[in-house]
């Protein structure tokens, strides 16, 4: 198993960080940022069409798509986003409390993307773009 | 404390099985002695999802993030276990393997380190299998090799045919173990949570 902790692609500018690992011939790519000011439904739309697009592009380059995932949580709105290469599956979670403690205009986002066959910084800079845009 | 190792390729439905059997297992206990129930939640990549869906649904989890318990974090996971067990005992511990994991292998460093036989499901997704059954071969063969129980998942999403087909291509890879169709759009049969319960 190869760690990189601080992808190759990631400037120091960048407020979140991404974390690549090799395993059985996946790449697992994982990022997890926090909003402040952002709409809940904004993210989510954001991460639910970046997903379809990730599918697209997978499948495209001879891709296997392990699981794509993104666990998107506010104070009172909990939503689990989840595809493993078809269709795009919203799941909206009990909205207990849970990881870290969250402000009334946060908005956490935490992605996961595990892909086989794909080069690994083809997929560091799709998740890397979905930040970005994120951010904006 | 029994050990119970769900195993499955990634997206085959292991944490919507961990959640349905958790909720079973706790149930069935007596009012005044709820069965203690604890799970270790493995994942490859370095930030956990379904560690934040587990524990959204009142659940205690212990997290093994970045890489794998069958190989890489191997120690890691008889160290947790041994936590586990002094500091909660439960009576059920479920470890929810990563997609990318050898169940077998999870069973085998358990029984080694600790004495402790431990039950395995895997966890099929039909609706990918003929997808993935190629390019993957070793990694399905191998968390297949060992199951007793194997749960054909997402059997609403092919016709009858296609699953036959599976069946019978996991009865070549598998012949010893018994096998389940279940669908994530009704929850788990009661018989089968029994079964399972039951070893």
């Amino acid at each position: 198993m190869v760690k990189i902790i601080n992808c190759a692609q990631l400037s120091k500018r960048k407020v979140y960080q991404i974390k690549t690992t090799l395993h059985e011939g996946a790449v697992a790519i994982a990022g997890e940022t926090t909003f402040q000011d952002k709409s809940f439904d904004t993210c989510q739309t954001i991460i639910h069409e970046a997903f379809v697009s990730f599918n697209e592009w997978i499948a495209d380059c001879g891709g296997i798509v392990g699981h794509l995932k993104c666990f998107i949580s506010s104070l009172d709105q909990k939503e689990m986003i989840s595809t493993t290469g078809d269709q795009v599956i919203c799941r909206i979670q009990p909205s207990e409390k849970v990881g870290e403690v969250e402000r009334k205009d946060e908005v956490q986002i935490s992605i996961a993307l595990i892909v086989f066959n794909i080069h690994q910084n083809d997929l560091e800079a799709r998740l890397i773009g979905l930040f970005d845009r994120l951010e904006k | 404390m029994k050990i119970l190792i769900l195993g499955g390729f990634l997206g085959s439905g292991k944490t919507s099985v961990l959640l349905q059997l958790a909720s079973y297992l706790v149930k069935q206990s007596p009012a005044y002695e709820k069965t203690r129930v604890a799970i270790i939640e493995n994942e490859i990549g370095q930030i956990g999802i379904d560690d934040k869906v587990l524990r959204g649904n009142g659940y205690e989890v212990r997290d093994i993030f970045s890489g794998c318990v069958c190989c890489t974090l191997n120690s890691d996971l008889i160290y947790g276990i041994k936590e586990i067990q002094e500091t909660v005992d439960p009576v059920w511990l479920i470890i929810e393997a990563t997609g990318v994991a050898f169940p077998d292998k999870i069973a085998e460093s358990i029984s080694k380190c600790l004495g402790i036989a431990s039950r395995m499901i895997t966890i099929v997704d039909a609706s990918r299998w003929k997808r993935i059954r190629i390019p993957l071969e070793n990694l399905l063969e191998g968390q297949l090799r060992a199951a007793r129980l194997i749960l054909i998942n997402k059997t609403d999403l092919v016709d009858e045919l296609e699953l036959m087909d599976v069946e019978t291509d996991l009865g070549k890879l598998n012949s010893s173990a018994v096998m389940y169709r279940i669908s994530g759009i009704k929850p788990l049969d009661e018989r089968l949570l029994k079964v399972i319960q039951d070893g």
